[in-house]
C-alpha cells in the first residue's frame, strides 16, 4: 500500500492516463506528476508495505521552476498557477516601453520578474536565460538599476539564492521570450514568459486648435495652407488671424488679445517677418496714424516695441516677452509649433535673447535659421506633415522625431528641437499593435491592441474595444504604465474555437489630453477617424 | 536677319499662349478631379459635399467656387480678395539717391521727404552690399540729415536704430528691410488666387467645413471627420429655444474656440437662419456616423 501526500498525483502510464487514487493497489510501473512544490526536500515519502511487514521507502522532492510577470498587463503579477500564469508564454506577454522619453526625459519603466525555485534547495541550479530578443533588454537586480544582471545567468544553489524579483529594462523594440530553469543532474525543469518590447509612447498636444497667425498675407501664405491642410484631417479646427492689408491702422483678427491666445494652440504657424530673437507681430501703413495704431496695440506694453521700417509700422515681440507671455502655455498644451519666419532658430548673442522658436515653447518647435520664403516653409510643412499624418514614409514616421528625422532631406536652414515622441493623434503602433494577430489556437488567453500615444481613459473600455464576433470576451480593460495608458485588453475563451474579430472603434479612442481628445487614426494613414479590427 | 526670323518666330508663340490662356478663361471650369496647376480658374463645377458658413450664415449646397479678378465668391457670396496685398517689388534704384535739399529740421518718423529718401537709398543700397554693410551706412546716413540728432543702434537687434530727433521725438527704426519677401505680384496674383480657390474645390469635395468672416479675415475650417463630431452639436445650440446669448456662450464652449469674441460669437447665432437642408445634412451626418460604428 501506498500512502503519500496531496502534493502529486499518480498515472499508471507517462502520458498522464490512468490515475491511481493513493492509498492504492500495487501496479507494475508508476509515473508521478508534480502537482504543487514540496514545502522542505525530500518531503514526498512513497512507502510500500506488505502484510508481513515488508517495508520500503522512497524519497521524492516536487520542484517548482517559475518565472512569473504581469502578463495579462493589469497592474499586478499573480503567482497561482492559474489566470495569468496560463498563458504567459504567447504574445505579447508583459508589455514594456523602452523608454519614458513621451512624458519627460528621465522616466524609464521596468517590468518586474519573479523567479521561482521551490521548495527552497540547497543543490543544483537555476538559470535565467533570453529564449528570444535577448538583445532588447537589460536585467537589473533593483530599480534604481545599479547591478546589471548579465544573461545568462545561472545561480549555484549551493552557495547562493535566486533573487526574489529582478527588473527588466526594455532598450530595443521586439519580442522577447525569458526562460527560467531549474537543473539538477539530468533533470531541468522550465518555464517561460514571453515580452513584448514597444516604443516610447507619445504625447499628442492637448487642445485640437490649430491656428495660424497671417498677420502679412502679402508674404503668400502657400505655407499657412499646406499647414492647415496636412494637419486637419487629424482632427485639429485651423482658426487663420489674418490681416488683410499692412496699408491700413486696422488689424482686423491680429488683435493682441488673439496674440496673446495663441497659447490655446495645439499647433500653429506664423506667416510674418521676424529676426534673432524677434518676431513683428503686426503692421500698419507708414504714417502717423499707423504708428499710433502700434502703440495702441501694445497696449502699453514695454515688452512690446513699435518699430519703424521704410514703408510701415510694426510691432515687435522679442523672444523674452514670448517666454513670459507664451512658453508655459505652450508647454502645458503640448504644442506643436512651426514658426515660418526667418532667423527663428537663431538666438541673439549680442542681447541674450533666445530664438523664437525656443522662447515661445511648445513641444515640438520648428524655425529656420536664415531668411526663409512661402516656397521653403511650404514645402517644410508639407513634407513634416505629411510624415506626421502618414501620408509618405509608409506612414513609418508619424513622431515629430521621425518626421523631422535629424534634418533628413530639408533644407540646412531649419531646425527643429523637441520631444521626439510627439504625434498629431493617436494610432496603433507601426508593428506589433494587435493580439492574437493571427488563429490564436483553442485557448484562454489575452488579447490588445497597442497605441503610439497615451491615451483618454473618459471612454469606456467597454464602448472603445468591441467584439464583432467570436468567442467570449470579458474584462475589456485600458492599460499602460505610471504615466497614462496606452492600450485596449481583454480575456478571452477560445476553447469553443470560434474564430473572433474585435474592433477598437475611432470615436471612443482618443489623444489624452483636453476633455475629448483627437480620434485614432486606424490605419495609420490620414484622414483619422477609421477603425482598426483584427481577427484570430 | 536673325533677329528678323526670331521676332517672326516669337510673335505667334506669344500670341498661341494668349490664346490659351484666354480659352481657359473662357471654357471657365475646372475640369474633373485633376485641376490644371497653375491654370486660371475662374468657376468650379457644383460640389455637393462640405459645410460652408459665411458671416454666420449657412449656405446651401450645392457650392460653386469662383474668382472674379482677385477675389474669391462661394455661391456668388463674397468670400475674401487678395486685392490688397499685390505688392509691386521696387526696381533696384539704378543711381544712389541725392538727399533732398528741403528736409525739415523740425521733420519727425513720419515725415514723407524724409521716409520717402530713406526708402530709395535702403532699396538701392539692398541691391549692392550685404545687410551689415546698409545697417551702417543707413546709420551713417541718418546722421547727416539735419532732423535728426541722434542714432544708436538698437541693442536688442543690431540691423535696428533708436533715432533721435530735432524735435525730441524718437522711434525705432529698422535699416534694413526684413527678410522674407512678398510674394504676391501683378504677375502671379491671378495665378496665386486660382491656386487658393483649386485648394477649397479640393477641400469641399472632401466634407470641410468652413466659416468665412470679417470679409476673409477670419477663416475657421475643419475636416469631415471633425464635422461629424462637431456639427450636430452646433446645430442643436443654434436651433435650441434658449436666448441668443447664452446660445453665442455654448458655442464658445463647444467649440473651444476661446480666440472667437463674444461679438462673433454672436453674429453667429444671430445670422443663422433656418436651414432644412442643414438640419438634414446634419442628420444625415449622424446616421452615416451611427452606421460605421
Amino acid at each position: 500500500m501506498f500512502r503519500t501526500t496531496t502534493e502529486i498525483w499518480c498515472w499508471t502510464t507517462g502520458i498522464r492516463r490512468g490515475r491511481v487514487g493513493l492509498p492504492g493497489s500495487l501496479p507494475d510501473t508508476l509515473y508521478v506528476e508534480g502537482v504543487s512544490p514540496s514545502y522542505t526536500n525530500a518531503d514526498v515519502v512513497f512507502y510500500l508495505s506488505t502484510p508481513t511487514s515488508c517495508t520500503d521507502s522512497a524519497k521524492v522532492t516536487v520542484v517548482k521552476a517559475a518565472l512569473y510577470t504581469d502578463t495579462n498587463n493589469d497592474g499586478a503579477i499573480e503567482t497561482e498557477d492559474s489566470g495569468e500564469a496560463t498563458y504567459k508564454g504567447f504574445e505579447p506577454g508583459r508589455i514594456l516601453c523602452v523608454n519614458g522619453f513621451g512624458k519627460d526625459a528621465t522616466t524609464d519603466y521596468l517590468a518586474e520578474i519573479k523567479p521561482v525555485v521551490q521548495p527552497s534547495l540547497g543543490n543544483g541550479t537555476a538559470k535565467l536565460e533570453a529564449l528570444l530578443g535577448g538583445s532588447y533588454i537589460k536585467v537589473w537586480t533593483t530599480t534604481d538599476k545599479t547591478t546589471e544582471v548579465t544573461l545568462p545567468k545561472t545561480y549555484d544553489l549551493s552557495t547562493e539564492n535566486p533573487p526574489g524579483s529582478l527588473y527588466v529594462d526594455g532598450i530595443a523594440t521586439g519580442n522577447v521570450q525569458l526562460a527560467w530553469s531549474y537543473t539538477s543532474g539530468a533533470v531541468t525543469f522550465q518555464d517561460k514568459v514571453a515580452m513584448l518590447i514597444i516604443p516610447t509612447i507619445s504625447y499628442a498636444p492637448v487642445s485640437s486648435n490649430a491656428y495660424v497667425w497671417s498677420s502679412l498675407p502679402s508674404l503668400g501664405v502657400d505655407d499657412g495652407t499646406a499647414f492647415q491642410d496636412q494637419i486637419k484631417d487629424q482632427g485639429f479646427k485651423v482658426t487663420w488671424f489674418s490681416d488683410s492689408s499692412a496699408s491700413d491702422t486696422n488689424f482686423e483678427q491680429c488683435t493682441l488679445a488673439n496674440y496673446k491666445n495663441m497659447i490655446n494652440a495645439g499647433a500653429f504657424t506664423v506667416i510674418s517677418h521676424g529676426d534673432k530673437g524677434e518676431h513683428l507681430a503686426v503692421y500698419a501703413e507708414d504714417s502717423t496714424n499707423g504708428q499710433a495704431a502700434c502703440d495702441t496695440w501694445r497696449g502699453g506694453d514695454t515688452n512690446l516695441v513699435t518699430r519703424h521700417y521704410q514703408g510701415f509700422w510694426c510691432v515687435v515681440a522679442r523672444s523674452s516677452w514670448l517666454t513670459a507671455n507664451w512658453q508655459s502655455g505652450m508647454n502645458a498644451n503640448r504644442t506643436i509649433a512651426m514658426w515660418s519666419i526667418c532667423y527663428s532658430a537663431s538666438d541673439n548673442p549680442g542681447t541674450g535673447e533666445a530664438s523664437v522658436k525656443e522662447a515661445a515653447g511648445g513641444r515640438w518647435r520648428s524655425g529656420y535659421f536664415n531668411p526663409t520664403d512661402m516656397i521653403e516653409a511650404r514645402d517644410v510643412n508639407n513634407k513634416f506633415l505629411k510624415r506626421m499624418n502618414g501620408t509618405t514614409d509608409n506612414a513609418r514616421k508619424r513622431t515629430a522625431g521621425e518626421a523631422y528625422d535629424g534634418g533628413t532631406d530639408y533644407t540646412s536652414n531649419l531646425k527643429m528641437d523637441g520631444n521626439n515622441w510627439t504625434t498629431l493623434c493617436p494610432a496603433p503602433l507601426a508593428d506589433n499593435a494587435v493580439f492574437p494577430d493571427t488563429a490564436a489556437g483553442n485557448r484562454k488567453g489575452w488579447g490588445c491592441i497597442i497605441f503610439d500615444t497615451y491615451m483618454n481613459q473618459n471612454n469606456p473600455a467597454s464602448d472603445a474595444l468591441l467584439k464583432l464576433s467570436g468567442c467570449p470576451t470579458t474584462d475589456h480593460r485600458w492599460f499602460g504604465n505610471s504615466d497614462g495608458v496606452y492600450g485596449l485588453g481583454f480575456d478571452f475563451d477560445k476553447t469553443g474555437g470560434a474564430g473572433t474579430t474585435m474592433r477598437a472603434v475611432a470615436d471612443k479612442c482618443r489623444n489624452d489630453g483636453g476633455s475629448k481628445g483627437r480620434q485614432m487614426d486606424g490605419d495609420r494613414v490620414t484622414p483619422s477617424g477609421d477603425n482598426r479590427e483584427w481577427s484570430f | 536677319m536673325k533677329r528678323v526670323i526670331t521676332q517672326f518666330v516669337t510673335a505667334p508663340m506669344f500670341l498661341v499662349c494668349l490664346c490659351l490662356v484666354m480659352a481657359l478663361e473662357s471654357q471657365g471650369e475646372e475640369k474633373g478631379d485633376n485641376p490644371m496647376t497653375g491654370a486660371v480658374f475662374t468657376n468650379s463645377q457644383p460640389i455637393s459635399n462640405g459645410f460652408v458658413f459665411v458671416e454666420g450664415q449657412y449656405v446651401d449646397a450645392p457650392y460653386v467656387i469662383s474668382r472674379k479678378d482677385l477675389a474669391i465668391y462661394i455661391n456668388d457670396k463674397f468670400i475674401v480678395t487678395y486685392a490688397p496685398l499685390v505688392k509691386e517689388l521696387p526696381l533696384p534704384e539704378k543711381d544712389r539717391p541725392v538727399c533732398p535739399s528741403n528736409i525739415s529740421t523740425n521733420a519727425g518718423p513720419n515725415d514723407q521727404v524724409v521716409t520717402k529718401y530713406l526708402y530709395r537709398m535702403q532699396n538701392y543700397l539692398v541691391a549692392k552690399q550685404g545687410r551689415a554693410e546698409v545697417a551702417d551706412e543707413m546709420e551713417n546716413i541718418l546722421k547727416t540729415l539735419p532732423c535728426i540728432k541722434d542714432v544708436k543702434r538698437d541693442r536688442g537687434n543690431n540691423e535696428c536704430a533708436i533715432i533721435t530727433y530735432m524735435n525730441g521725438k524718437t522711434e525705432n527704426m529698422g535699416l534694413v528691410p526684413p527678410s522674407r519677401k512678398p510674394v504676391i505680384t501683378p504677375t502671379n496674383a491671378v495665378e496665386y488666387v486660382s491656386r487658393t480657390c483649386r485648394n477649397y474645390v479640393e477641400r469641399l469635395k472632401k466634407g470641410d467645413f468652413y466659416r468665412f468672416a470679417g470679409n476673409g479675415s477670419s477663416i475657421f475650417t475643419f475636416s469631415a471627420q471633425t464635422a461629424k463630431d462637431e456639427l450636430p452639436g452646433l446645430v442643436k445650440v443654434l436651433r435650441s429655444s434658449q436666448d441668443d446669448e447664452t446660445k453665442a456662450k455654448q458655442l464658445r464652449e463647444m467649440l473651444r474656440l476661446p480666440p472667437i469674441s463674444e461679438e462673433e460669437s454672436k453674429v453667429f447665432v444671430a445670422n443663422l437662419c433656418p436651414s432644412k437642408q442643414l438640419d438634414e445634412r446634419v442628420e444625415a451626418l449622424i446616421k452615416g456616423d451611427k452606421s460605421d460604428k
